[in-house]
């Protein structure tokens, strides 16, 4: 801003097993997403080391970590599937080629037949659903999505949420995922990171143990009632 | 009655009262020939239209590029890079608001009475509001999308190629579109007032000897090419840029660029 | 701060370059006369009657053309606004007449009304006109529909929804439309002035270019220009105490 820094995170330190659903939850402004930008390797760290499968990430690796963003950020003059291809057409790997995994991306998030619509011609879960399906295109290992169902209204953000589950469940990917909505964050994590208000800091680490694969009357359940509750004290705490 | 039939009902009745007014005596011929003596004049000095729009056409061409080639460039760069665009957008806005016709003069001092005064003048007058209007589509153009980019690991030329330039697309074609448009008023007027060759002399030449049919003559060709080139223009930029959001507000060429 | 620095700066420096270059003979003086011999013509022209009088003649014929074109321009672009099917009707063809010279019209203006003082005013009326329409259009159009909503939900009528939803909202766009109309008008004046006339500053202008008199031409210059962004900076400044609400 005016000269000088703010600082954004604290005393941050944490480990992601690899293969798990990990979401960081916490209030609006609180670093999640300068979080995961340095963990995408889109930012650098002021402070401290951060290392994605044994190496650190200085700048971002598309075959390594895959970012979905909040807004689905499609380019409006691509078809998509020529959305989908794009990470692909940057390392020029042969067309063909790239057509097929476009392809069957297109097909494991579910929108086979509209991959010669324009972004305007979708719906915003639609659109989402492009976005994770151009992240996923590479097969990086891991995954980051940042609030990527903050946009959508609650009843697509529900089944959307569904759909990531699946499709989450046939790769073995490690997945870090952010957001600010408490249901969300239990619905879908196997642990929960809590972040505090800026600077943000974990201040607590929730093991989410739900069977899987979930379902929507598990919301309805005393544990799913616990965890939330657990989560809201956590954060109203550290506000005060 | 839908309103494309009330246009063009409107258009052929235009057309049918150039003709008839003057016929039946309404206005005098001075004023407003018949459409008919019109045509008529341009076809026996077909030749010599000719060779003025031509003339016209050239001075319009270079003037654009000036116009849309700088004004592109100067209001990309402008519109991109923070610094330069807070520094320098509000000169250029203050600017806009001196009527460039004042110029025109110290152009023919300096380049004489033919195409080059023309040139340089119908340039600078498009100029700015290109650069404005550049500018102002240039910042539009969604952050998040380079962020994207880098993430998928796009090197910093394959950004340009890749994400700026399809993403300024849009903003260049409205940049040509109102170049062109304005270079033509640009070349136009300044040949009405001083010059020795051009569509926009024709007009001035026929008037001071009160021939009517032929200024109208020359004014026919005038309206015609900015049709035709408003026409042109929009057709491209719908061919090109079909991914267009649809239903922009109403801003008409020159207000536009008072961002 | 810095910025401001920055700009007037900017500003010395071409003012400086205007002195100094052909002073030096860099550039040749005869093209383009030094800053202080212009500004001193400057002066010397002020206090001329015959440039007086063309001044005054301009003004007037701004003003005149400006107030015929604004109410004239305000209640069409109103209609064209409120209206949506004179809207679909003429809509396209207006962005159709702003792309064709208007000043193809002024042989005609001067078939009719001469070479005098009337053809100038209906001829920047003329001109003025369209833009004051499409501004005045787009400035009703930009009324969310969303404050209409709640006003009329609670009642209120005809009257007190554009006195009390309509003028301020539209404020500051009208003093927009005022400024860039302004523009406009001035630049019709001047073509016209230019064009056939034997008065007014745009005909001193031009015959002054005509005789090679470049540092008269050069002081007319830099008048209009300075008139022209006083007028637009002062109504600038009222936009914007108008519209501090605006985002």
């Amino acid at each position: 801003m005016y000269g000088g820094t703010v600082p954004a995170l604290e005393n941050i330190s944490f480990n992601v097993p690899a293969g798990r659903f990990t979401v960081i939850v916490g209030p609006s402004g609180c670093g999640k997403t300068s979080l995961l930008m340095m963990l995408a390797g889109l930012r650098a760290q002021t402070q401290g080391t951060i290392q994605c499968l044994g190496r650190p990430i200085p700048q971002p690796d598309p075959l390594r970590v895959g970012v979905i963003f909040q807004e689905a950020s499609l380019y409006p003059w691509l078809t998509a599937l020529e959305n989908i291809e794009f990470p692909l057409s940057l390392r020029g790997t042969e067309k063909k080629e790239h057509r097929r995994r476009a392809q069957a991306m297109l097909e494991l998030v579910g929108l086979s037949g509209f991959g010669e619509r324009y972004p305007h011609e979708l719906s915003g879960g639609m659109k989402q659903r492009v976005s994770i399906a151009r992240g996923l295109v590479q097969d990086p290992p891991v995954l980051l999505m940042d609030e990527p169902f903050a946009a959508l209204d609650e009843q697509t953000r529900m089944t959307m949420g569904h759909e990531l589950l699946r499709i989450w469940s046939t790769t073995s990917k490690t997945v870090v995922f952010i957001t600010h909505s408490l249901t969300e964050a239990v619905y879908l994590a196997d642990e929960v990171l809590v972040m505090s208000a800026r600077p943000g800091r974990i201040i607590d680490r929730i093991h989410v143990d739900l069977p899987r694969p979930r379902s929507y009357d598990m919301m309805a359940t005393d544990v799913f009632g616990r965890l939330r509750d657990r989560i809201w004290q956590q954060i109203r705490k550290s506000d005060a | 009655m839908k309103p494309v039939t009330v246009r063009r009902l409107i258009l052929i009745s235009m057309v049918i009262l150039w003709e008839w007014i003057p016929r039946t005596g309404l206005l005098p011929e001075l004023f407003l020939p018949s459409l008919s003596s019109t045509l008529a004049v341009l076809w026996k000095d077909g030749a010599i239209y000719a060779h003025a729009l031509w003339v016209t056409l050239y001075e319009v061409a270079l003037a654009m590029v000036i116009a849309c080639g700088g004004g592109i460039l100067a209001g990309a760069a402008v519109g991109g890079l923070a610094r330069l665009r807070i520094l320098l957008l509000p000169v250029v806005s203050s600017l806009y608001a001196v009527p460039i016709v004042i110029l025109y003069p110290v152009f023919t001092a300096w380049f004489g009475v033919g195409s080059e005064s023309k040139i340089a003048f119908a340039g600078i007058y498009a100029f700015f509001p290109v650069m404005l209007s550049t500018a102002a589509g240039i910042q539009t153009i969604d952050p998040q999308f380079l962020l994207a980019a880098r993430s998928m690991g796009a090197t910093l030329p394959q950004q340009i190629a890749r994400v700026i330039i399809p993403a300024s697309l849009p903003t260049i074609f409205a940049g040509l579109r109102l170049g062109g448009a304005l270079a033509i008023i640009g070349v136009v007027v300044s040949e009405m007032l001083t010059a020795a060759a051009g569509i926009g002399y024709l007009v001035t030449l026929n008037r001071t000897i009160l021939d009517s049919p032929r200024v109208f003559a020359a004014i026919l060709l005038i309206l015609l090419l900015s049709i035709a080139y408003y026409l042109l223009s929009r057709a491209v930029e719908r061919r090109f840029v079909v991914w267009q959001s649809a239903g922009k507000p109403l801003q008409p060429a020159a207000a536009q660029s008072t961002v | 701060m810095k910025i401001v620095f920055a700009r007037l700066a900017l500003l010395a420096l071409v003012l400086a370059a205007w002195e100094l270059l052909p002073r030096h003979g860099i550039v040749n003086p005869l093209l383009l006369p030094p800053l202080g011999d212009v500004l001193a013509m400057l002066g010397e022209l002020l206090q001329r009657g015959q440039v007086r009088e063309a001044l005054g003649v301009s003004a007037a014929e701004v003003l005149l053309a400006f107030v015929v074109a604004v109410p004239l321009g305000a209640a069409l672009g109103v209609l064209i606004a409120e209206n949506d099917y004179l809207g679909e009707v003429f809509k396209p063809m207006l962005f159709i007449v702003f792309a064709i010279p208007k000043s193809i019209f002024l042989p005609m203006f001067i078939l009719v009304f001469g070479t005098g003082f009337q053809q100038k005013v209906a001829y920047a009326a003329f001109t003025t006109t369209f833009v004051v329409l499409m501004s005045a259009a787009a400035a009703v159009e930009s009324v969310k529909q969303d404050y209409l909503l709640v006003a009329r939900s609670y009642g209120a009528t005809r009257l007190q929804l554009v006195s009390r939803v309509y003028v301020p909202s539209m404020m500051p766009l009208l003093l927009e439309t005022l400024r860039i109309s302004m523009i406009f008008n001035f630049t019709g004046v001047l073509i016209a002035e230019m064009y056939a006339s034997r008065t007014g500053i745009g005909h001193l202008i031009a015959s002054w270019g005509e005789n090679f008199q470049m540092k008269q031409l050069f002081a007319g210059v830099v008048l209009l220009a300075a008139a022209a962004i006083v007028f637009n900076e002062a109504v600038r400044f009222l936009e914007s105490r108008v519209s501090a609400w605006r985002t």
